[in-house]
């Protein structure tokens, strides 16, 4: 009988780290750096919780293969992610961070992780 | 133009545009939509409408000058972003226990957008009620009861790359308006009445009548 599940999550490696896929440098809370590649998009349409408009939001999304991550996020870690800050081809890569401020989100049964960036400046 | 136009922008104009130093940005109407970095930093935005008119009736109602209570809405937003030691951590010469120290030392976002948002209310208030203020920039006399009565942070947006927070003050006042009936609108400033009639290279026949209103 074929495993769906892993039949599913093998596919990933088209879907995410495909030909659409962008290089995304992480940096783990010990300083450890490990360089992946994913699906990045750059905005996503939501509800506005007071109004119930639809919006667009500049809110970059990445979505990673699990099985190909050293060490995955964990809930309130504070990682660096540096990636292209758009996605025209030769953008220069970015600074992002995930400030625990929302949590990551994920097909865990499917093997992958979507994270949240936010936005990093020098302090 | 009524007082109430006259004093949302003398409050723009007089009160908070020269008050800004460089810490915030005043808006001088309703704005539709506004973008999180667009209120990043000190480019933390103050909106100035009037949201409520209240003239209750009374005896000089019919010809006026009649007294009313007049509610200005000032919404607020401040945005920031993570701060965090980057040099370190885009430093190809850091140790990853330099990079993990600096991550470690990161300020979140939301805790910098709050502080802002609430240093913006401390600056608002303050520049609102201040003494010289007391009129609105308005001539001595004209409004009266200025009073800040409610300030409102609300929830942190949950979304976007920036930490976004909004809020805002209502400022009340009352002064008396006048109703002087509507101008209307001016008229043509002349009329035009010459008649072409071709070959006839001085108009002889044409007669010419110009009015000015």
């Amino acid at each position: 009988m074929t495993d769906l599940r892993a039949l599913a999550e093998s596919h990933l490696g088209i879907t995410l780290e495909g030909d659409f896929s962008k290089e995304v440098i992480l940096t783990d809370p010990d300083g450890d750096i490990q360089t992946v590649r994913g699906q990045v998009l750059y905005d996503r349409t939501a509800q506005n919780p007071m109004t119930g408009q639809d919006q667009v939001l500049n809110e970059p999304v990445v979505t990673l293969r699990i099985s190909t991550l050293t060490r995955v996020p964990e809930k309130r870690e504070r990682w660096l992610i540096q990636m292209p800050v758009s996605p025209v081809v030769g953008a220069p890569l970015g600074d992002f961070v995930l400030d625990g401020g929302r949590a990551a989100e994920g097909g865990a049964s499917i093997g992958y992780i979507r994270l949240y960036p936010k936005k990093a400046k020098q302090l | 133009m009524m007082l109430f136009r006259q004093v949302k922008r003398s409050i723009t104009d007089k009160v908070l545009g020269p008050s800004e130093d460089g810490r915030y940005r005043t808006i001088g109407y309703q704005n539709q939509t506004e973008d999180a970095e667009s209120s990043l930093d000190n480019e933390r935005s103050v909106q100035v409408f009037w949201s409520d008119f209240n003239a209750p009736k009374n005896a000089s109602a019919l010809q006026g000058p009649f007294k009313h209570n007049v509610t200005y809405n000032i919404e607020l937003s401040a945005a920031k972003a993570t701060e965090l030691d980057l040099e370190v951590l885009n430093s190809m010469s850091a140790t990853p226990e330099d990079k993990a120290e600096a991550l470690y030392g990161f300020q979140e976002a939301a805790e910098l957008a709050d502080e802002s948002f609430d240093e913006l209310v401390d600056i608002i208030f303050q520049v609102i009620m201040d003494a010289r203020n007391i009129d609105l920039g308005m001539p001595k006399g004209v409004v009266a009861s200025r009073w800040l009565s409610q300030a409102k942070k609300d929830d942190p947006v949950p979304a976007g790359e920036f930490a976004l927070l909004t809020g805002s003050m209502t400022l009340t006042c009352s002064f008396s308006e006048e109703a002087g009936g509507d101008p209307g609108v001016e008229g043509a400033a002349s009329i035009n009445t010459v008649v072409d009639i071709a070959d006839d290279d001085v108009e002889k026949t044409g007669v010419e009548v110009t009015t000015t209103e």
